[in-house]
């Protein structure tokens, strides 16, 4: 028991994302070996797969680049922390839970605030779903602000090396779900856990579908908030945008959604509001009505299933 | 500087091998309609308030250009193994060019979807997507186009 409370330094906690590249690349292979024998499980495109994995290295590249802005910001709040938390094994356990259940908000908000979808929206732009996909990675998140999210933590006396350590560690996790190639896990496994099959369902672009299944590692974050919806068994998934993009370029992935707000925001004839609505609003809002939100999508969609039913019902 | 360095060439290395893996394991191939009751199909579920009209295909059957009884206009290409539709307004195509084996290269103001190639083997099959593109290009493109 007391090597659940011994004291690390948190400072020698290594990132372990730093080090799972060849993790990644090995997996990848097995997994399209594995497709290829199997005839199932999944799909790779040559274009797809290598756009993923250069927006995954451009994603760590700009990290290096600007990540240090995030990190100087948490460790400038930690020197104002208003008390210790000893970093011990007990601690990170704790503490990786809890940074689940933030970044269970963290998503919901990159994809009901369109500043922050214009990140996200890179993960979600390929229409294939296999382990490359985990790795299609925004390039600007250091610049989306979202890392205030996080300083409490630091305020509170967690040390940014704890919690760039759990951080790691959930983005690890989440790289094993991206997968056609497993079904189901047991019951009790998909109760409390993320698996591939929750996390396909955040992929897909059915309508009901759509801002659904938020979690990183534990998807009872989703039960308890209302956002879980389970994958039934057979179903077809179509995956991407909305809008799938026409391009492979990763700058104009990276960039793509940043260059719609630019040109919705500088319209003429708008008010401030509509402005920053442009920027701050969900996805999808338009000052005209013209364009639909992930909302509208799930309505309509309602609407055609009820009428479908009437229809049904009236010719029975 | 060197772990950056290391990253990149890592990344890049990763990338291109997977890709000649994927492609050599038979993934390459490019999705084509069977005929144009597919790529109808296709587009109607992309456009669903207004019935189709017309439609033009490629020679390859990987584009097809769509007109909607609504005045609207949807181009579907393929991505890969994906389909992709993207809705054309009247200054969507910013260029046209012909290529060398009889085709079109289209370049849109579209920034997610910036170009698209069109087969195409004939001349009147060229004439007839012209035909089609132009309520879609700027009306110095379209001179250009007639003057050539």
């Amino acid at each position: 028991m007391d090597i659940l409370f011994s004291t690390l330094d948190p400072a020698l906690l290594s990132d372990p994302s730093t080090y799972a590249g060849p993790v990644y690349a090995l997996f990848i292979f097995l997994e399209i070996t594995l497709i290829l024998i199997l005839k199932r499980g999944g799909d790779y495109e040559p274009r797809d797969a290598s756009t993923s994995i250069l927006m995954g290295t451009g994603s760590v590249l700009f990290g290096f680049l600007l990540g240090g802005l995030g990190y100087a910001l948490l460790f400038k709040v930690y020197t104002v922390r208003v008390m210790d938390i000893p970093t011990t094994p007990l601690m990170l356990a704790v503490l990786f839970v809890v940074y689940d259940f933030i970044y269970y908000w963290n998503h919901r908000w990159s994809h009901r605030i369109r500043w922050f979808w214009a990140n996200h929206v890179v993960h979600h732009s390929s229409q294939h779903y296999n382990l490359s996909t985990a790795l299609r990675q925004p390039w600007f998140s250091s610049l989306s602000g979202m890392v205030l999210v996080y300083t409490p933590f630091a305020f509170f006396g967690v040390h940014p090396g704890a919690l760039a350590f759990v951080g790691s560690l959930n983005l690890l996790y989440q790289f094993f779900i991206h997968t056609e190639s497993i079904g189901k896990f047991p019951r009790w496994i998909e109760a409390f856990m993320n698996t591939p099959s929750h996390h396909r369902v955040h992929h897909s672009t059915k309508p009901e579908h759509l801002d659904m299944n938020y979690a990183g590692v534990f998807i009872v974050w989703d039960r308890m908030m209302g956002t879980f919806i389970r994958e039934e068994d057979g179903e077809t998934m179509h995956y991407g945008i909305v809008h799938n993009l026409g391009t492979f370029n990763p700058l104009r992935i990276s960039s793509h959604e940043f260059v719609g707000i630019f040109k919705d925001v500088v319209q003429r004839g708008l008010t401030l509001r509509q402005r920053l609505a442009y920027i701050f609003a969900v996805p999808g809002w338009t000052h005209d009505g013209s364009r639909q939100t992930s909302d509208d999508l799930k309505r309509e969609s309602t609407a055609e299933h009820e009428a479908a039913h009437a229809q049904e019902s009236v010719e029975a | 500087m060197d772990d950056l360095t290391f990253l990149l060439t890592t990344g890049v290395g990763v990338a291109a091998a997977v890709a000649l893996y994927v492609y050599l394991a038979g993934f390459g191939k490019s999705v084509q309609f069977a005929n144009a009751q597919e790529a109808k199909t296709i587009l109607q579920k992309a456009h669903k308030s207004a019935a189709l009209t017309d439609i033009i295909l490629s020679s390859d059957n990987r584009v097809a250009l769509a007109h909607f009884q609504d005045g609207s206009a949807q181009l579907l290409h393929t991505m890969g193994h994906k389909w992709s539709t993207q809705a054309l307004n009247t200054n969507s195509v910013k260029r046209v060019k012909t290529t060398s084996k009889g085709g079109l290269h289209l370049n849109f103001r579209d920034y997610a979807a910036p170009s698209v190639n069109i087969s195409l083997e004939t001349e009147s099959a060229r004439k007839t997507w012209l035909k089609a593109l132009t309520p879609h290009m700027h009306a110095t493109q379209v001179h250009a186009i007639q003057d050539a």
